[in-house]
């Protein structure tokens, strides 16, 4: 009986702790040899399109002339021991603006009204796009 | 009569209860597999109709339909058309927690003048590569 006892107490365990392993996915990193021959006062939007393919997310410069492109990538890579949690409970990460989670990479892209690149961030998106904010529709 | 110890009938007897166990373990574990997706797939031969400095607003909607999201920019403005396709594949075996989740997207913006002429368009399209699979698994490695 006693032999039995580590198989039960193992039964009994997996309700509270487990080993986990973790991994989320969402979208794939940009090639950083694409992103290097971009050329902030040369490269254009259609350069920076065709080199980067569609943004997440596209928003109208503070002065209301230009554009900024959002480029991002979330990882998650997580193993341990953990207390049982529901399966998505760290994997809550969505790419609508304002909703990025703070380890979320990725680069930021701002062009002028030539539709020029004016310049080039990359870092975490959260730190990046701190002073962004999506502006209401205004009639035109 | 008494059997000697490691006989076959003793042996029998130890390991009944843990090959008992060992063939209940198999039905205590647990695999789940999941498909979300948001928004219809999008078409790269519908795409490829936009044609930058002739298509306007109006021939883009015609042919792709209505977009998730139009954003202002000045005088100009830019579409965004997208599809989202996720897998999640878990897998329990009571200690042990295995979870995968791939997300990829459709995604097509199109930037349109003050005239609502096209006038650039970027378009990836990754949906179809999302992949069931383990955490162990790199699903981008090409």
């Amino acid at each position: 009986m006693l032999r039995i006892l580590p198989a039960f107490a193992a039964l009994l365990l997996s309700a509270c702790v487990q080993f986990s392993w973790n991994k989320v996915s969402r979208y794939a990193p940009l090639d950083q040899d694409a992103i290097a021959t971009l050329e902030p006062g040369r490269s254009d939007l259609g350069d920076c399109l065709e080199l980067c393919g569609a943004p997440l997310v596209v928003l109208e410069t503070d002065d209301g002339r230009g554009a900024v492109l959002i480029y991002a990538w979330y990882h998650e890579n997580n193993r341990g021991l953990r207390l049982s949690t529901p399966v998505n409970d760290s994997a809550s990460v969505d790419f609508d603006y304002d909703r990025f989670e703070a380890n979320t990479p990725g680069m930021v892209l701002f062009f002028d009204h030539d539709w020029k690149l004016s310049a080039l961030r990359q870092g975490l998106i959260l730190d990046l796009t701190n002073d962004l904010r999506r502006r209401r529709p205004a009639n035109v | 009569m008494i059997e000697a110890p490691g006989s076959n009938a003793c042996m029998k007897s130890f390991l009944l209860p843990e090959i008992a166990l060992l063939l209940l373990v198999p039905w205590l574990s647990g695999c789940a597999l999941a498909h979300t997706t948001i928004n219809e797939p999008l078409s790269f031969a519908q795409v490829q109709e936009l044609e930058p400095g002739t298509t306007t607003a109006k021939e883009a909607v015609k042919i792709l339909g209505a977009p998730a999201d139009v954003v202002q920019l000045g005088r100009r403005s830019a579409y965004r058309y997208d599809h989202r396709n996720s897998k999640r594949a878990g897998l329990f075996l009571v200690l042990v927690f295995l979870f995968n989740e791939d997300t990829r997207t459709d995604r097509v913006w199109l930037f349109f003048d003050e005239n609502e002429v096209l006038t650039h368009l970027g378009a990836t399209f990754a949906a179809g590569q999302t992949e069931y699979a383990m955490p162990w698994t790199d699903v981008h490695e090409d």
